[in-house]
C-alpha cells in the first residue's frame, strides 16, 4: 500500500472499475482543513449514511486530542498504530489482499494520506431472514429453532446448545470468486480422531479452489459416490440437530450464507432418524421409527410389486381382489408396466411443478393435478383406480421419509425395480433388491461403512437404528476415546 | 473412480441385455389377457367323453366398472376325452389364456362321479401348478353343467356362491362336509379309502327351488357309493369328529310319539370334541366313541327354572339326544358297509399285522363291528341372566 492516497485510490478505482456499488468519498480535517483522506465501502454492504471520517475523528478526538480541527495525519497514525482502534470489530491493513477481503465483507475501508495502511471496520448492514422454524424438519414438539443464512449466528446457536471447551469450531475460507466462509464443528472428546483426518484430508479439496455457494457443494465435493443415488450426508436445518450429532460423534459443517447443516457422516439408519425421535415417548418414536423403514419399502418397491403380481402371479391376490382389480383393469390399452411409468411420470411432474410455482399457485396445482390425474385418467381408461393408488400410496410414502434428498433417491430407484420387475417378475424384484443390498454394503461415507451399524455389526450403537431405546441407555453410551 | 463406475456400468448393461434373452420364470401376461376361472363343473357327454362347464369371470365392460353389465360371468361348455384337452378347447371359444389359481368350486354329476374315479378324473388339477390344492368340491344331484346356469343371489358367480354355502353349512349347521382336492385325495388314499364331498342338489321350499348344499356322498376308493341325507349327516359328523358348530333339538317328553313342534329345547352346539377307540374282539372289531359337547341354550320352552338339578337334568337330555343322533347314523353306517368314522385307518395303525389280515373283506367285516357312544355335554351359558324359560307358563312340565 502507498502512503499517497492518490495512488491508492487510483490503485482501489483500477481494481473495482465497473462496480457501480463502490462508493469513495474523500474527506479533509485538520487545521485548515489541509489534510487528505478517503473512506470507501460498497454502498449495498456498508451502511450507507453514515460520515465514516466523522466518526473516526471522534474516536480519536473524545479518547486524547482536543479539538477536531487540530487533528493532523501524525496523530492518526500515532494513535491507531499504538493504541487500536475502539470499534468492535476495526483492523488497519498493510497489505491490499486482505483490505480488499474486508472491503467484499462489507466493511468500510478509511485511507488517510501519508498512511500506508488502511483503518477497517464493520459496518455491515445487510438483511438478513430472522431466526424461524425450519420448514423442511417441524416438529410437533420440542425447539423450533431453526438456521438462517448467517454462518455467525448458526455457530453461536450451536455453541448455546453445548456450552463446553470441547466444542471446536475451525474456520477456513473457500477460494475461487465466492471466497466462502466455511466452517466446520465437532467435539473434541467424542468425535473419531481418524474420522477428523478423513474429513480434514477431503476438505482440503475446498481450499483455495472452487466457488462454494451452498452446503450441497461440499457435499458433492467430499462425498464418497457420487454417482451413487443414496445420500452419505445427512443435512439438517435445526440446531438440536447439529448439537445432538456432534455428541454422537459426527462432525457438522456450515457454510455462510447457507441455512443447511452437512452431518458427516451420514449413514443408511441417520438418514431415518427424525429429531422427534427423541421427543417423542419410546413407544411412540419406536412406532414412528418402523413406520418409516415400511414406508421407505413401498417407496422403493410398490409399483414393482403390484407389476410383478399382476402380471406374473396373480394367484397370489386375494379372489375378491382380484375380481376388482380384473373390472377396473379390462379396457385399459396399456400393460401394467407402460401404466404405472406413465402414471408415476405424472406423479414426478406434478410434484415439480408444485415446488416450483408460488406457493398460492402451488397448492391450485396439486389440486387441480390430482383431479386431473385420479379421475380423469381413470376416465379417460389411461389408468386404472388400482394404479392411482398404487402411485398415490408410494409418493405419500416417499414424502413420509425425513431426509428430502433420500426420497428423491427412492423415487429413483423404482423406475429400474419396476422395468425388472416387468421382465422377471417376482424374481426381477430379488435381483433388484440384490443389486441395492450389494451397493448398500459397499457403500461408505468418509470411509464408514454405509449400513453400520447393522453390518459391520456394533452392538452399543445398534441402540438407536432399528429401534430407539430408552434414553437412559443412549446418554450412557460409552463414547469412543479422546483424541489428543 | 469413474473408470470402476464405467466398468460397472458395462457390466450392468451386460447383465441386462441378458436377462432379457431369458425365457422368464412365469407365464406373464397382463390381467386383461387372462380368464378368471371362477367355476368347474364336469358332466358325462356322449360318446364316452367328458363334457366341461367352466365359469369365467366376466369384467364389466365400462370403464371404471360403472353400471353393473348383466351377468358377471359367462360359461363356456368344451367336450373331449380328457379333462385336459376339453380344457385347451377353452381357449378356442375365448381367445384368453384360462388361469384356474382362484377357481373357487368343482363341480362332478353324481352320473360321473359314480362312473369314474375322481382321483383319475381330476388328475390334472393335482399336477399342474396353477389350481389350488385347497378348491372345494361339490357332487351335483342331475347334471353339474345346469347348477351353473343358476343366477347368483347376492355374489358375483353362482361358483362363489356354493363355495360360501359349503364353508357356512359345514361350520354353522353341521349339516355338510367341508373338502377340498387335498382332503379328497388323503381320505381316498387312506387305508380305508373312504372320502366324503358335499353334495349339491335343488330343493323346492314353498313353491320355489333353491341350490341348497347339504347331505354328502361317501366315495369308496374314489368312486361314489352312497348320498348321506343331510339328517344324518350331522350324527356321521359327530362320530368322524368333524362336527364344528350345529343346533341340536331336545325334545321335552322322552316319548318318541309326543307332539314336537315348540316342545322342545334346542342348543347350540359350540364345540365338540370324539373319540374313537377301535378294540378288536375276536372276529370283529368293538368301537367306542367318547363326544364331549360345549353347548349353549337357544331356546328353552321345556320345564320352568334352571337351578343345578334341573341344568344337569337338562345336561342328561342333550347328551341323550346327541348318543340318539350319533346311533343312528352309525347303525346307517354299519349298515351300508361305509367306514367313513376311519376304524379301518385306526386299526391299520394301531394293529397293522390284523388289518393287513382284514383288508380283503374290510367293508363286510366293519359292517360286522359292534359300538358304544357315550356323550357328555357342557352348557356354557344360558343366554340370560336368570336361565328360566322368558314364557314360563309354557312349557310346565
Amino acid at each position: 500500500m502507498s502512503k499517497s492516497l492518490t495512488v491508492n485510490l487510483d490503485r482501489l478505482r483500477d481494481v473495482y472499475k465497473q462496480c457501480g456499488d463502490l462508493e469513495v468519498k474523500e474527506w479533509r480535517y485538520g487545521p485548515d482543513l489541509k489534510h487528505r483522506a478517503a473512506s470507501v465501502h460498497f454502498n449495498t454492504l456498508a451502511d450507507n449514511d453514515m460520515n465514516y471520517m466523522k466518526s473516526v475523528l471522534q474516536d480519536l478526538s473524545n479518547h486524547t486530542i482536543g479539538p477536531g480541527l487540530d487533528v493532523t495525519p501524525e496523530m492518526i497514525r500515532l494513535f491507531f498504530g499504538a493504541q487500536g482502534v475502539s470499534a468492535k470489530s476495526a483492523s488497519m491493513e498493510r497489505d491490499w489482499t486482505a483490505a480488499d477481503r474486508l472491503l467484499l465483507q462489507g466493511y468500510a475501508a478509511l485511507f488517510v494520506d501519508g498512511w500506508d495502511q488502511a483503518l477497517c471496520f464493520e459496518t455491515k448492514r445487510l438483511e438478513a431472514r430472522p431466526v424461524g422454524e425450519p420448514e423442511t424438519e417441524p416438529v410437533v414438539q420440542g425447539p423450533r429453532e431453526g438456521t438462517v443464512e448467517d454462518l455467525q449466528k448458526n455457530v453461536g446457536m450451536i455453541r448455546m446448545r453445548l456450552q463446553t471447551p470441547a466444542l471446536k469450531f475451525q474456520f477456513f475460507r473457500a477460494g475461487g470468486h465466492s471466497s466462502t466462509k466455511i466452517g466446520y464443528g465437532y467435539l473434541d472428546s467424542v468425535v473419531d480422531p481418524n474420522l477428523l483426518a478423513e474429513f480434514e484430508r477431503r476438505l482440503q479439496i475446498c481450499k483455495g479452489k472452487g466457488d462454494i455457494i451452498d452446503t450441497s457443494f461440499i457435499e458433492e465435493l467430499i462425498e464418497d459416490r457420487p454417482l451413487s443415488p443414496f445420500p452419505q450426508f445427512r443435512y439438517t436445518e435445526r440446531t438440536d440437530v447439529a448439537a445432538a450429532s456432534m455428541l454422537n460423534g459426527k462432525i457438522v459443517l456450515l457454510v455462510e450464507g447457507s441455512g443447511s447443516i452437512l452431518i458427516c457422516p451420514g449413514l443408511f439408519f441417520d438418514l431415518m432418524q427424525s429429531s422427534e425421535d427423541y421427543y417423542q415417548r419410546v413407544l411412540v418414536s419406536n412406532f414412528i421409527r418402523w413406520l418409516r423403514f415400511v414406508a421407505f419399502l413401498i417407496a422403493i418397491s410398490l409399483p414393482s410389486l403390484y407389476i410383478a403380481v399382476s402380471t406374473f402371479h396373480t394367484e397370489l391376490i386375494p379372489t375378491v381382489l382380484l375380481l376388482a382389480i380384473v373390472d377396473s383393469r379390462e379396457g385399459i390399452p396399456f400393460g401394467a408396466f407402460v401404466e404405472a411409468v406413465i402414471m408415476v411420470f405424472f406423479f414426478e411432474l406434478l410434484k415439480e411443478a408444485g415446488i416450483r410455482l408460488p406457493r398460492n399457485v402451488g397448492s391450485a396445482v396439486s389440486i387441480v393435478g390430482a383431479l386431473v390425474i385420479g379421475e380423469a385418467a381413470i376416465n379417460a381408461g389411461i389408468a386404472s383406480p388400482i394404479m392411482v393408488v398404487v402411485v398415490a400410496l408410494t409418493g405419500i410414502a416417499s414424502f413420509s421419509l425425513p431426509q428430502y434428498n433420500l426420497s428423491i433417491a427412492l423415487r429413483l430407484i423404482q423406475f429400474p425395480l419396476m422395468a425388472l420387475a416387468s421382465m422377471l417378475g417376482g424374481f426381477g424384484i430379488l435381483l433388484g433388491y440384490l443389486f441395492i443390498w450389494l451397493h448398500l454394503v459397499t457403500l461408505t461415507s468418509l470411509n464408514i461403512p454405509y449400513l453400520t451399524p447393522l453390518a459391520p455389526w456394533k452392538a452399543d450403537q445398534f441402540r438407536d437404528s432399528l429401534v430407539r431405546t430408552r434414553l437412559p441407555a443412549l446418554i450412557r453410551r460409552p463414547r469412543p476415546p479422546r483424541s489428543t | 473412480m469413474i473408470r470402476r463406475y464405467a466398468t460397472l456400468g458395462r457390466l450392468l448393461l451386460l447383465a441386462s441385455m441378458l436377462g432379457l434373452t431369458l425365457t422368464g420364470c412365469g407365464d406373464r401376461a397382463e390381467i386383461p389377457q387372462k380368464g378368471f376361472v371362477m367355476g368347474l363343473a364336469l358332466d358325462e357327454a356322449p360318446g364316452e367323453a367328458i363334457g366341461l362347464t367352466v365359469q369365467i369371470f366376466k369384467p364389466s365392460q365400462n370403464i371404471v366398472g360403472r353400471g353393473k353389465p348383466d351377468k358377471a360371468y359367462i360359461n363356456i361348455k368344451t367336450d373331449d376325452e380328457s379333462v385336459i384337452e376339453a380344457m385347451r378347447d377353452i381357449t378356442i371359444h375365448l381367445g384368453r389364456k384360462a388361469q384356474w389359481s382362484h377357481m373357487r368350486i368343482i363341480l362332478v354329476s353324481e352320473a360321473l362321479a359314480r362312473k369314474q374315479s375322481l382321483l383319475r378324473l381330476l388328475d390334472f388339477l393335482y399336477r399342474d401348478h396353477e389350481p389350488r390344492l385347497t378348491t372345494h368340491l361339490l357332487v351335483t344331484k342331475g347334471e353339474a353343467a345346469a347348477y351353473m346356469e343358476t343366477a347368483p343371489y347376492i355374489e358375483n358367480s353362482v361358483s362363489q356362491q356354493y363355495f360360501l354355502s359349503e364353508q357356512s353349512s359345514h361350520k354353522m349347521t353341521g349339516k355338510s362336509v367341508s373338502a377340498n382336492l387335498l382332503q379328497l385325495a388323503l381320505q381316498s388314499r387312506s387305508p380305508s379309502a373312504v372320502a366324503m364331498i358335499p353334495y349339491l342338489y335343488e330343493r323346492d321350499s314353498r313353491g320355489e327351488s333353491a341350490p341348497t348344499v347339504a347331505g354328502a356322498a361317501i366315495l369308496v376308493d374314489g368312486r361314489l357309493r352312497e348320498v348321506v341325507p343331510a339328517g344324518l349327516l350331522e350324527g356321521v359328523q359327530m362320530l368322524d369328529d368333524g362336527y364344528q358348530n350345529g343346533i341340536v333339538e331336545v325334545p321335552c317328553s322322552t316319548d318318541p310319539s309326543a307332539q314336537r313342534a315348540q316342545r322342545e329345547d334346542s342348543v347350540e352346539v359350540l364345540s365338540t370334541k370324539t373319540e374313537m377307540r377301535v378294540q378288536p374282539a375276536g372276529d370283529h372289531l368293538h368301537l367306542i366313541f367318547r363326544l364331549k359337547a360345549v353347548t349353549a341354550l337357544s331356546e328353552l320352552v321345556c320345564g320352568r327354572t334352571l337351578a343345578q338339578e334341573q341344568e344337569q337334568a337338562l345336561e342328561r337330555r342333550i347328551e341323550k339326544a346327541m348318543v340318539q343322533t350319533m346311533s343312528e347314523s352309525m347303525d346307517w353306517l354299519l349298515q351300508k358297509q361305509l367306514d367313513v368314522v376311519g376304524a379301518g385307518d385306526r386299526l391299520f395303525e394301531r394293529h397293522t399285522g390284523l388289518w393287513r389280515q382284514w383288508k380283503p373283506d374290510w367293508p363286510r367285516r366293519f359292517a360286522r363291528s359292534t359300538y358304544e357312544v357315550h356323550a357328555e355335554a357342557t352348557i356354557l351359558t344360558s343366554g340370560t341372566n336368570i336361565g328360566k324359560p322368558i314364557d314360563d307358563r309354557m312349557g310346565d312340565s
